[in-house]
């Protein structure tokens, strides 16, 4: 029981980087929905199967987008919402599970990452009796699929080699910028978010996935570049992080708890807000601020093009878009937006940091 | 290089639905409902067949803002596979037959 509290505690009600982190995913969606508006449904379908196999087709490696295609032409002559949701879920299983997994080296690395938090943590299950609360089995149960999920998550992202290099160099800058924050105690490391202190730390947790959006935005001339490099950054980084977490948690016993609160139960508690920080808020906050960087830095290179080069053909080609006549507008809103979101989550940040 | 393992179950069913009508160009869609696979035991399927050379692919282009649609079929290597497996099939199972009869 302790540990869904525990849960709930982090990801709903908790501190303000969290409270930063679900501000930021939903400007982020809402500034995505208004810059894919639903095209024509005469001639195209665009329901949910569409978009959700529009984007696993998105993970697939360079010389399987073909199959991407064929399922997509096969999804569009399907009739019936749930034979087309059955399709479209079984296609992104298809696609996800599908070889090759990454390059072999730095998959190597991150599974044995992950073993190893498994390890440690099935050390701190048994050394520390969790096993006799059958709450803990839930919470084994959805670490399992949180660890499981990363790998299976970085593996389908690390198949685009353009990507592969700078993210998994800015993933390891991503966990030293969050073991900075954490003061390289071991009770930081289980609490970073309470670690927060000078005005430089929620900037460190920020900035990392910034520069690694605008420099993927930049370099490839596609947001998309951007966007995938701060995804498996963020991902990758909490693989290594959620480890490095489970070693604290046992060496500290799960640190300061509540008078009267069994050591188990601290333990307990330690171990989802971990698994919680780590493999959850980490990428998502590293996904949704690497997001934003990498679109906005995609719409200012695409201007800075304009005004070099009126040709507008090759301008909307370098900043990887179809030809579009209102390009130069939305720019301008999408900068707008993006100041907004910026401003919203430094103001939530300041507030309560001012408490 | 590819492997030369004998394929799966399912990969077994898609080859032989192919086999069937072996000249006619089939939809995924349909190969999937004919053999009882999900589309997404059947994709990998097909591209590992595709790699091996057994699946020849070609798209049909559907009206105007509509994704075009991928068809397939067996090449003469695809039949000749099936047609080896299906041999190999009828030997593996007449010695079992004889000492089934033997054993009675």
């Amino acid at each position: 029981m302790p540990s869904v509290l525990a849960i709930l505690l982090v990801v709903g009600a908790g501190p303000p980087s969290v409270l930063a982190i679900l501000l930021l995913g939903v400007a982020g969606a809402v500034m995505w929905g208004r810059e894919h508006p639903p095209q024509d449904r005469v001639t195209e379908r665009r329901d949910a199967p569409v978009r959700l196999l529009q984007w696993a087709d998105g993970l697939l490696p360079a010389d399987r987008v073909d199959w991407g295609q064929a399922m997509l032409g096969e999804l569009d002559r399907i009739e019936g919402r749930s034979k087309r949701w059955r399709f479209a879920l079984g296609c992104v299983t298809g696609v996800v599970l599908l070889p090759p997994w990454g390059p072999v080296g730095p998959m190597a690395a991150l599974v044995a990452v992950a073993l190893g938090s498994a390890v440690v943590f099935g050390f701190g299950f048994v050394h520390f009796g969790l096993a006799t609360d059958p709450w803990n089995w839930v919470m084994l149960a959805i670490l399992a699929a949180l660890v499981i999920g990363s790998i299976v998550a970085v593996s389908v992202q690390l198949r685009r080699a353009r990507v592969a290099r700078l993210a998994l160099v800015g993933g390891l800058f991503v966990a030293a910028a969050w073991l900075v924050v954490s003061g390289f105690t071991w009770q930081g490391i289980i609490s970073p978010i309470y670690s927060v202190g000078a005005w430089s730390d929620p900037a460190l947790y920020i900035a990392v996935p910034v520069a690694l959006g605008v420099s993927g935005a930049w370099h490839s001339g596609s947001a998309s570049v951007g966007r995938r490099a701060a995804r498996l950054a963020g991902v990758s980084a909490g693989l290594v992080m959620f480890f490095i977490s489970t070693i604290a948690v046992v060496a500290i016993d799960g640190g300061p708890r509540d008078p009267g609160a069994s050591v188990a139960g601290g333990v307990s508690e330690a171990f989802s807000n971990v698994a919680m920080t780590y493999l959850l808020s980490l990428p998502l906050a590293a996904a949704a601020i690497g997001w934003v960087a990498a679109t906005a830095t995609a719409r200012i290179r695409s201007l800075n093009l304009a005004q070099l080069n009126p040709d507008p053909m090759s301008t909307t080609k370098a900043a990887g878009r179809a030809p579009d006549a209102r390009e130069g507008r939305t720019t301008g809103r999408t900068l707008r937006r993006v100041a907004v979101v910026v401003a919203v989550i430094m103001a939530v940040t300041l507030f309560f940091l001012a408490r | 290089m590819t492997r030369s393992r004998s394929p799966s179950p399912q990969a077994t069913r898609v080859l032989r639905a192919l086999a069937a009508d072996p000249a006619r160009w089939r939809y995924g869609y349909d190969l999937a409902t004919g053999v009882h696979l999900k589309s997404g035991s059947l994709y990998p399927i097909l591209i590992r067949l595709a790699d091996r050379e057994l699946l020849e692919t070609s798209w049909e282009q559907g009206p105007p803002g509509r994704p075009a649609r991928h068809l397939y079929r067996l090449t003469p290597t695809g039949r000749e596979y099936v047609a080896a497996l299906d041999v190999a099939r009828v030997e593996r199972s007449v010695p079992r037959r004889r000492w089934g009869l033997s054993g009675a």
